[in-house]
C-alpha cells in the first residue's frame, strides 16, 4: 500500500481507504471532523455523555457505510453532519418524549475546553461564511431555522413554541432557507436552470415587500 | 407527475431539508421525490445549505479517549486482527480470584456507596491534568439513573468489583443498565496516585478479549469516585470491567491494575 501520509489525503481519498478497512484513514477523518460532530451533538443535546455516544455512533457508522457513500449524490461533510444531526435529534426527541430536557450548559461550560481558537483554516472560513450569511437573514427567519435544525422541532411545533400562526412559520422557513441557499452558493444551482433562480428571486421580492410593510 | 404536485412539493422542500415537516407532508414529498429529478437536485442543494448550520456551533474538544476507542471499536469489529493493548484486559488489569460476594453484601455495599454517592456525585473532582475534562459527575443524569433503578430494578444488573491487590482496601460496584449502553461505577478505597501517575482509567473487555478504554477519572481525597459512562458496546457483550492507573498525557498507558470485576 502506498505510504502517503493520511493527513495529506482529501476527504474522498480517506473515505475510499475507510471503505477498504483502513483504520488510520478513519482516525484521520475523526481528527478532521470529530470536534465538529461532537460539538454539533453537544449543541443539540446539551449533554456531554450523549454527545460522546453520538460521536462514537457517527464514526462507526461512517466505517460501516463508507463503501455506500456516493460523492455524486452528496458532499462528504453534508453526509457526515446529517448523520450526526439526525442521530442527535433522534435522541433528543426520545428524551423529550420521556419528559427529559437538556439545559445543563452553564454547568458544563466550565468543564469543557473551548476549542474555537484551534480551527482548521477551511473550517474557519466555512464557519465565517455561514455566520455572515445568517446575519443577513431577518432574525425571525434565523430563529425558525435554528429551532428546526438544532431543536428538532417541526414547523407546527415551532408555531406552538413561539405562539405564532403556522403559516407564518412556513413562510419564514421557506424564505430563510432559500435566502441562505442563495447566499452560500453564489453561482446558483448547477444545471438546475433558471426556473429555480427565478423562484428564489420572486420569493425574495415578496420578502422585501413584506419587510417594508412591517 | 402533475405540474401542480411539483409546485406544491417544491414549496415544501426547504422545510423537508430541515427535517421540519409533519409525517403526512413528509410522505407527500418523498412520494414525489421518487419521480422528480428536478426536486431531487433542488433538495440536494437545500440539504447542503441546512447542514452548513452545523458550522455555526461553538466548538468543544471531545474527550481524548474517544479517538482511541473509536479506533479500537472498528478494528475489533474485524476478526483475526488483534489490536488490543497487550492482548486484552489482563495486560492492564491483572485478574485476581475472589470469592463472589453474597447478594446481601452487595446490597450493603451499594447502599453505602449510594449514600456516599449522594454526597459526592456533585463534587467537581479536581485533577492535576488540564486535558482531563471528564470530571464533572452529572448529578441530573446520575440521579435519573438511580431513580430508574429504584423504580425498575429488573432493568439493571449489579456487579461487585474487587481490588486486584490486597495491599489496598479498594472495592466497588457496577450498576449496568440493561436497556441503554451506560453504567455507573461506584468505588472507594482507591490507592493514591504516585508521582508520574496521571489518572485512573476504566477499561472493558469484550468477548474476543479486546480491551477498550472507556474513560479516565480522578477520585476525591478519600479515594472515592462515582462515575457514569456510556458504553461503546451493548452491555451483554462485555465480559469484564477493570480500573487501572495510567500514565501519560492523555493518560492512556496503563501502569498498574486497581479494580477488576467479571460481568459474565
Ligand atoms: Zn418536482
Amino acid at each position: 500500500m502506498p505510504t502517503r501520509d493520511v493527513q495529506t489525503l482529501s476527504d474522498q481519498e480517506l473515505l475510499q481507504r475507510v471503505a477498504q478497512g483502513d483504520e488510520d484513514a478513519l482516525v484521520a477523518l475523526y481528527d478532521r471532523y470529530g470536534r465538529l460532530v461532537y460539538s454539533l451533538a453537544y449543541k443539540i443535546l446539551q449533554d456531554h455523555q450523549l454527545a460522546e455516544e453520538v460521536t462514537q455512533d457517527v464514526f462507526t457508522n461512517v466505517w460501516r457505510a463508507a463503501a455506500s457513500f456516493d460523492p455524486k449524490k452528496s458532499r462528504f461533510t453534508t453526509w457526515l453532519t446529517s448523520i450526526a444531526r439526525n442521530r442527535a435529534i433522534d435522541l433528543l426527541r426520545r428524551r423529550r418524549a420521556r419528559g427529559l430536557t437538556g439545559g445543563r450548559e452553564t454547568e458544563l461550560n466550565t468543564a469543557i475546553t473551548r476549542a474555537d481558537e484551534r480551527l482548521s483554516p477551511e473550517h474557519h472560513l466555512q464557519a465565517l461564511a455561514v455566520r455572515e450569511a445568517l446575519e443577513q437573514l431577518p432574525p425571525a427567519q434565523r430563529e425558525v431555522l435554528e429551532l428546526a435544525y438544532f431543536g428538532g422541532l417541526t414547523q407546527r411545533e415551532i408555531a406552538e413554541h413561539l405562539g405564532i400562526p403556522l403559516g407564518t412559520v412556513k413562510t419564514r422557513v421557506r424564505l430563510g432557507m432559500l435566502k441562505l441557499k442563495e447566499l452560500l452558493s453564489p453561482h446558483g444551482p448547477p444545471g438546475n436552470g433558471r426556473s429555480g433562480q427565478k423562484e428564489t428571486n420572486a420569493l425574495e421580492e415578496q420578502s422585501k415587500v413584506r419587510k417594508k410593510g412591517v | 407527475m402533475s405540474r401542480e404536485e411539483h409546485d406544491i412539493v417544491l414549496e415544501l422542500l426547504p422545510a423537508y431539508a430541515l427535517d421540519a415537516l409533519d409525517e403526512e407532508e413528509k410522505g407527500r414529498v418523498e412520494r414525489h421525490l421518487r419521480v422528480c429529478p428536478r426536486c431531487q437536485a433542488e433538495l440536494r442543494l437545500l440539504k447542503e445549505t441546512a447542514h452548513l448550520l452545523a458550522y455555526t456551533v461553538p466548538l468543544y474538544d471531545p474527550p481524548f479517549h474517544l479517538r482511541e476507542r473509536i479506533r479500537l471499536l472498528v478494528a475489533t469489529g474485524r476478526p483475526s486482527h488483534d489490536v488490543s493493548p497487550r492482548g486484552g484486559l489482563k495486560g492492564v488489569v491483572r485478574t485476581a480470584v475472589w470469592a463472589r460476594p453474597t447478594p446481601l453484601t452487595a446490597l450493603v455495599l451499594i447502599l453505602s456507596l449510594i449514600t456516599l454517592g449522594l454526597f459526592s456525585w456533585n463534587i467537581h473532582l479536581k485533577g492535576e491534568l488540564a486535558s482531563l475534562r471528564d470530571e464533572t459527575v452529572d448529578a441530573h443524569e446520575l440521579g435519573e439513573v438511580m431513580l430508574e433503578y429504584v423504580e425498575s430494578p429488573d432493568n439493571y444488573e449489579l456487579h461487585p468489583i474487587q481490588a486486584t491487590d490486597a495491599s489496598f482496601p479498594a472495592h466497588g460496584i457496577i450498576l449496568s443498565d440493561r436497556l441503554r449502553r451506560r453504567m455507573i461505577l461506584l468505588a472507594k478505597g482507591l490507592p493514591r496516585l504516585e508521582n508520574d501517575e496521571a489518572a485512573y482509567m476504566v477499561w472493558i473487555q469484550d468477548e474476543r478479549g479486546h480491551a477498550i478504554p472507556i474513560r479516565a477519572f480522578h477520585c476525591d481525597e478519600q479515594g472515592r469516585a462515582v462515575l457514569l459512562f456510556t458504553l461503546p458496546k451493548e452491555p451483554q457483550d462485555i465480559v469484564e470491567i477493570g480500573v487501572s492507573i495510567a500514565q501519560g498525557n492523555p493518560p492512556m498507558t496503563p501502569v498498574r491494575p486497581v479494580l477488576d470485576g467479571k460481568l459474565r
